[in-house]
């Protein structure tokens, strides 16, 4: 088995796997390293140099086994008859083209001439009977290197399409519409831009190729749009998504351009030492992006060994045009420039072996009562496939034992179920112990997660179940009114089972974070890296605090110096992650002991290796888990903001218990919310998102700095204070000025929040801040940017002081200078039931309640209703042309579906050559 | 040194002008008012009417003449009049009142806003900022978007008028003036207003103003901050035209206008290439240079290397000063503006208009424009020193924000190029809309300044996703995008 993701592939013999990709080609075109790297120059991969040169990124960078099978089954999923049709029909139809009198499916077997009968057999097809074609293993001789020996792309598969009539009703015309099949997981129902451009790049060498290629049966042009197969939802059901091509295939002319000339530079490309070839060409090296490439190591290497102190700057990833300003951190000699804290932080930080805290003061909720922490280890056959959970529940005794949970179906929906079911017993549990603590106001509760990747899995899980049980709602409708149940496409359903009462909880809370992931102000799920983050800033390139493994220990004080090259070295290579995604040799190993080594066997085929596997990786994730939390706890102190914060979620929370008591829009994701609701969202996301600036500079010491450095943010500005009685203020702003009134709101990095004298009470509007130094600046020398300060509360400053002001207007129109308001946000009430309303107000008063507190089952029976509706009046699909793309894509399954599951078999290796660049 | 200005390597082909041009637009103007009349008169299905203009498409005039062909309908005996700018009503109100009488016309402003009417408006149109104070026989009443969606005005709207001919609204028609600036989420505020809606507007500008982070981008059903006509992209009852001729750009500029309307089918130009001529004193130097490359109508770049570093990539005061030495120079030289007058059909009436510093003027002579903050505070020091040196007006030369232009013609623009000091392509530097906005404000001269290195920034850079998946817009890339924009201009590089 094979897959050829429309790289180069070149004839065995003349250049050993001579892939590069059109989208790496575009990723790293800076870089001489990577273009004097061509394979057809050095006649060696990318990879294979870097083993050669003794710096391998290692198998850790490979994909896992499990990946790369779930890669080629969705591939597979793309020939077969049925789903072949799927791909053709939505492509062919947005193309805004006639409906094909049939779907033809031909295998060109990745060979030059049997793709050129298979055009030309797809061509008569399309003429002589109005079919499509879907072709699949093409190679199409690639673009530009016609004469290199017979180098090809390979495009997973093209569709071959009638074009519309001439003016004489003559169909002797058809479309080549190149196509590639991508598994790309959805997240949070959406595929990533930046991946989608990857894919269609990948599509446009393709077209761009067949475009140029003189076998083109006569009549056939390619289409200025291309296709993509990609996952209809978290299952591996393709769709196809149309591109017009026009740039991408630009970009690909681009970069051949490019390729050639660099070819035509080293003419004798067959004789050249590879190694001597790759020690004279200059890398442009950048930690986040260089690291999908093969030689990564090797340039990384080269500037850990050089004493350069640029060099430093450049493994650190510190931006090209910052480089000069903040070389004196390193040599001490060259005078600094503006340098923003969160760099000079992270260079310091380097320098020191010792993590640079910010002084902002703990907002986050973690480690009290009310929080439920979750630690996951992610299966790599399913986007939603779950090996194992960890769940501890924090109660006011302190933190429980943390529960752990194997699962010997991982990618199963019953294991999805599973998870939402235990999810739900330790919120449940949270949610009665806030509401006995306190009857009238319970405090909020919180799901606290290692990472965001973590936070996306529970939602992308609850978003799954929740789909199906309005699909259920719907067909237990069409039960009830004698209609088959049947799919958006018209096929027979299968019905899934009805979500338990008590497992509500977690699907609708996990769907309320996602509505209100927007919002930065809400926390139903906690990220602990990025509270921790935000509190401490680690040496090394900031692309490696990503993980919480690396970053807990810098926050740690009393311990030796952390080398960070040691210390990253020691994580790269750690079996196991914090987060869900596991590593590539802990997927594999997981993987083969959960199959064995022949098929048929039971699973898991070694439950021993497996649960131990499991069991380890889990307990990693909750130790590290364990280790964020104590250094939270015993490193930082509570902010006087914190409960603020808290009392924003819980406000909100109030609402959230009353649509999951009543069923009304709790189980609705955010892509889903209705146009009333968005319109009734933008006052309250611009409340949000005021109010989390707000909060941050009040504070963060590192953020309001930046901030008040950055030249285009007007409301924060540096001041020194230059006198003391009065007090004259020196400040570095062109807006802050004569007659502005400024609040100081950090003196020389302290928050002036977090002092002592200064109290925080909660108003129905506002939190009303005492004893903050508050202000006119009053003109009083010719240096334009000296000014007489005149606070209300003497804010003790001393000659030399720097401070961060900010305009006082941007807060609060408040005419005294006394207390400091900082508005609350507004919270998402619209399509939720109102204090009063009841399980029984819906149905006594159906027309008063429509908006508020209707319940999904009614709302789903009205569609149920609609849709029989529309599909006897010939509105769907498949009687309408175009087909209509459903765009809720719920995560169900027709009759007969028989979805491949990709852990069936043992895995095959992938291609040595090819790394996740080449999959995601 | 001389600067060498290459010439573009895009010129527009097969383009029309004069009254060959003029007449598309008229085309689609009477077509326009057409379904306009059925839609009235209720002879057809739609409800909304939406013309597609490109920058200087005249389409205010468009707006001004269906606003009269309604209002002499037997079916219609009211209209409201909207944009989100008061800025943006301000001169309909003007034109319109001093078309069908200021007892015709009444502009309900905020009470915060009234004193900023300017006189020639107040003098043209009734004024008012109180909806209660607008008799109710008034066939045209104006206001922004803000004020019709509002709870307070929307009650005065329901109680102090009477019934239109359309059932309980109480407009007739609602017309909305840069349509495709205008938010659907406050637009649906306005659904109340009339039965049927004209929108008329730039489509290739600034879009809504979108507060931090919009999570409905590339969402593909509804989002709020996308601007409401293409909600109505595959609606049934919706009818929409493209205006594809454009009164102010120089002949010799068409080329790009194109490149910022590269879907449209055809996009011509009244004034034909020597149409508009600069004429300039006697200059020496880089400013000889420079300026008699913007004179030739041709957009111009000059990319200026050896400046003192800059603060941020975009906040660039060395760049800043060196455009005020160029205008310093221009203005010391002296210089006038001279343009063929048309006919309304677009024929060349024989006649040719000139103004120069000093005149009295409506559009500024020179407008400076800047994009982010601090630059537009160096780029306001900068004209406020010239003006002092020079002695000019407002008339002669003015700095402003780009997003606060848009609408607004000038005789020369000069600005700074938005990737000048990048190292990568991001959101803010390729947001073509304002782009687009920067290059399509002159009638007479174009300069663009950045720093040197554009063309190996656009090789280098990694390619971006250009409009999201979902979002309407073109499909283009922004890597390309820019280089085709950059291809339509003369090109110049000069080392201090």
């Amino acid at each position: 088995m094979w897959l050829a993701y429309g790289r180069i592939w070149a004839m065995p013999g003349k250049v050993s796997g001579g892939a590069s990709s059109a989208v790496a080609a575009s990723a790293h075109a800076s870089c001489a390293r990577f273009r004097g790297t061509d394979p057809l120059i050095t006649g060696v991969t990318r990879r294979k140099l870097a083993q050669d040169a003794g710096h391998s990124k290692g198998r850790e960078s490979a994909i896992p086994l499990l990946r790369w099978m779930r890669a080629m089954t969705f591939e597979g999923l793309v020939q077969d008859k049925r789903f072949a049709s799927e791909v053709v029909t939505t492509a062919v139809g947005a193309l805004g083209l006639d409906r094909p009198a049939g779907v033809v499916i031909r295998d060109a077997g990745v060979n030059v001439a049997k793709t050129a009968a298979a055009l030309a057999a797809a061509h008569r097809d399309a003429i002589v009977h109005g079919r499509a074609t879907l072709i699949y293993h093409l190679a199409v001789p690639f673009v530009g290197f016609d004469g290199v020996d017979a180098t090809t792309t390979r495009p997973d598969f093209a569709v071959v399409a009638p074009r519309r009539p001439d003016a004489g009703g003559e169909l002797d015309a058809s479309w080549l519409v190149v196509g590639d099949a991508k598994d790309y997981q959805r997240v949070r129902a959406k595929i990533d831009d930046a991946k989608l451009m990857k894919g269609f790049l990948q599509v446009a060498l393709g077209a761009e190729s067949a475009a140029q290629w003189s076998q083109l049966p006569n009549g056939m042009e390619v289409h200025t749009s291309g296709v993509l197969a990609v996952p209809r939802n978290t299952s591996l059901n393709p769709t196809a998504v149309i591109e017009d091509l026009t740039d991408h295939r630009n970009e690909v002319r681009m970069r051949v351009v490019e390729r050639q000339k660099e070819l035509a530079r080293f003419p004798g490309a067959t004789t050249i030492d590879p190694l001597e070839h790759l020690a004279h060409l200059a890398a442009r090296f950048d930690p986040a992006p260089c690291a999908g490439c093969d030689l990564f190591i090797f340039c990384r290497n080269e500037l850990q060994s050089s004493k350069d102190p640029a060099d430093l700057l450049i493994e650190l990833g510190v931006k090209p045009e910052m480089r000069q300003q903040a070389i004196g951190l390193i040599d001490k000699t060259t005078p600094l420039g503006p340098v923003p804290s969160s760099v000079r932080s992270m260079i310091e930080a380097t320098l020191s072996g010792v993590g640079v805290k910010s002084r902002q003061r703990r907002l986050d909720p973690i480690g009290q009562p009310g929080t439920v922490n979750v630690v996951l280890a992610k299966s790599d056959g399913a986007t939603l496939g779950v090996y194992g959970i960890a769940i501890q529940r924090i109660t006011a005794q302190g933190a429980g034992a943390w529960d752990v949970t194997l699962f010997y179906n991982p990618d199963s929906d019953a294991t999805r179920r599973q998870i939402m079911k235990l999810l739900a017993k330790q919120l449940f549990d949270a949610m009665s112990g806030a509401v006995k603590a306190n009857t009238t106001s319970p405090e909020p509760i919180h799901v606290v997660v290692p990472d965001s990747g973590t936070a996306d899995l529970l939602v992308g899980i609850a978003d799954s179940i929740a789909g199906s049980e309005l699909s259920r709602l719907r067909w237990q409708r069409d039960k009830n009114q004698d209609r088959p149940a049947l799919t958006f496409d018209g096929e027979p359903a299968i019905i899934p089972p009805r979500l338990p009462e008590k497992d509500r909880t977690a699907v609708s809370f996990l769907l309320e974070q996602d509505r209100a992931r927007t919002m930065k102000s809400r926390t139903p799920i906690v990220d602990l890296r990025a509270a921790l983050a935000a509190l401490v800033t680690a040496g090394g390139p900031a692309v490696t605090s990503l993980r919480a493994d690396y970053l807990y220990p810098w926050a740690t004080s009393g311990r030796v110096p952390i080398d960070f090259r040691t210390h990253s070295s020691l994580i790269e290579k750690s079996p196991h992650t914090v987060g869900a995604q596991l590593t590539t040799p802990q997927s594999n190993a997981i993987h083969e002991a959960f199959i064995g080594d022949k098929p048929g066997l039971p699973r898991p085929a070694n439950p021993a290796a497996y649960d131990s596997l499991v069991r380890d990786e889990l307990a990693y994730k909750t130790d590290v888990f364990d280790k964020c939390v104590a250094a939270l706890d015993s490193e930082f102190v509570a902010s006087k903001l914190r409960s603020a914060v808290r009392q924003v979620e819980g406000d909100s929370q109030i609402v959230w218990r009353r649509r999951l008591d009543l069923h009304a829009f709790d189980l609705v994701r955010f892509s889903r919310t209705s146009r009333f609701w968005r319109n009734d969202n933008v006052p309250v996301l611009e409340a949000d998102k005021l109010f989390v600036d707000q909060l941050t500079v009040l504070t963060s010491p590192l953020a309001a700095h930046d901030a008040a450095v950055d030249a285009g943010n007007r409301h924060l500005a540096i001041a020194r204070v230059v006198g003391t009685s009065p007090y004259v203020l020196e400040v570095d702003s062109r807006r802050i000025g004569d007659e502005s009134r400024v609040v100081a709101l950090h003196v020389n990095g302290e928050p002036c929040v977090e002092e002592p004298t200064v109290t925080v009470k909660i108003q129905k509007g506002s939190f009303k801040i005492s004893n903050m130094a508050i202000g006119p600046l009053t003109r009083i020398s010719a240096d334009p940017r000296q000014f007489e300060w005149d606070p209300h509360h003497d804010p003790r400053v001393a000659v030399g002081d720097e401070l961060v002001v900010a305009d006082f207007a941007w807060f609060s129109m408040n005419a005294g200078d006394a207390f400091l308001n900082v508005p609350r946000p507004s919270i998402d009430q619209r399509s939720a039931p109102k204090p009063d309303c009841t399980p029984d107000s819906y149905g006594d008063d159906p027309a008063s309640h429509q908006y508020c507190c209707k319940p999904h089952e009614v709302s789903e029976a009205e569609w149920s209703d609609e849709l029989a509706a529309r599909r006897a009046s010939g509105r769907l699909n498949p009687q309408t042309w175009p087909p209509i793309v459903d765009s809720d894509a719920f995560d169900v399954a027709a009759v007969g579906d028989d979805l491949p599951d990709p852990a069936a078999e043992p895995a095959v290796a992938p291609p040595e050559d090819l790394s996740m660049d080449d999959v995601e | 040194m001389a600067i060498v200005f290459t010439p573009p390597t895009v010129v527009a082909t097969s383009a029309y002008h004069h009254s060959r041009a003029a007449a598309e637009n008229e085309a689609a103007a009477k077509f326009a008012k057409g379904q306009l009349l059925d839609a009235l008169s209720g002879s057809s299905d739609i409800t909304t009417i939406l013309l597609k203009a490109a920058a200087g498409a005249g389409k205010s005039y468009v707006l001004k003449q269906l606003v009269q062909d309604a209002i002499v309908q037997p079916q219609c005996l009211r209209v409201a009049v909207t944009a989100f700018q008061n800025r943006q009503l301000w001169p309909l109100a003007e034109s319109l009142g001093n078309a069908i009488g200021k007892d015709k016309v009444y502009l309900w402003s905020s009470k915060g806003r009234f004193n900023d009417v300017p006189d020639s408006v107040k003098a043209a149109a009734s004024v008012v900022d109180s909806g209660s104070a607008i008799p109710t026989d008034v066939p045209v009443v104006i206001a922004t978007s803000h004020m019709f969606g509002e709870i307070g005005p929307r009650k005065i709207v329901r109680d102090h008028f009477t019934p239109s001919f359309h059932g309980d609204y109480r407009f007739d028609v609602l017309f909305v003036d840069e349509a495709w600036q205008l938010a659907s989420h406050r637009f649906d505020k306005l659904n109340y207003v009339a039965p049927i809606r004209v929108g008329v507007g730039d489509v290739g500008q600034l879009s809504p103003i979108e507060i931090g982070e919009n999570p409905w981008r590339g969402d593909s059903g509804y989002n709020p901050y996308r601007a409401w006509p293409h909600n109505h992209s595959a609606d049934a009852t919706a009818w929409a035209t493209e205006l594809p001729a454009v009164w102010r750009p120089t002949g010799e500029q068409l080329g790009l206008w194109r490149a910022f309307y590269p879907e449209w089918r055809s996009l011509n130009c009244v004034a034909a290439p020597g149409d508009r001529i600069i004429k300039l004193g006697k200059l020496t130097g880089v400013a000889k240079d420079v300026w008699e490359s913007v004179a030739s109508g041709v957009p111009t770049l000059l990319e200026v290397d050896g400046l003192p570093p800059a603060e941020a990539p975009d906040v660039d005061f060395p760049l800043v000063q060196f455009v005020e030495q160029l205008l310093d120079d221009l203005f010391s030289a002296g210089f006038s503006l001279a343009a063929t007058e048309y006919n309304g059909d677009g024929t060349p009436s024989g006649k040719t208009m000139t103004t120069e510093p000093g005149d009295e003027r409506t559009d500024p002579l020179v407008a400076l424009l800047a994009t982010r903050n601090a630059t537009v505070d160096d780029a306001a020091d900068a004209v406020e020193r010239l003006r002092k040196r020079h002695g000019l007006t407002e008339a002669d030369l003015l700095t402003s924000t780009v997003d606060s232009w848009q609408g607004q013609t000038n005789g020369i623009t000069a600005a700074v190029h938005p990737l000048t000091g990048a190292s990568e392509l991001d959101e803010f530097n390729s947001s073509f809309g304002r782009l687009a906005v920067t290059c399509t404000r002159a009638t007479h001269g174009l300069l663009i300044v950045s720093r040197t290195g554009l063309d190996r920034m656009l090789q280098e850079v990694p390619a971006k996703p250009g409009t999201p998946f979902g979002e309407p817009g073109n499909r283009t890339l922004p890597r390309q995008t820019h280089q085709r924009i950059l291809a339509t201009f003369a090109r110049g590089t000069y080392t201090v």
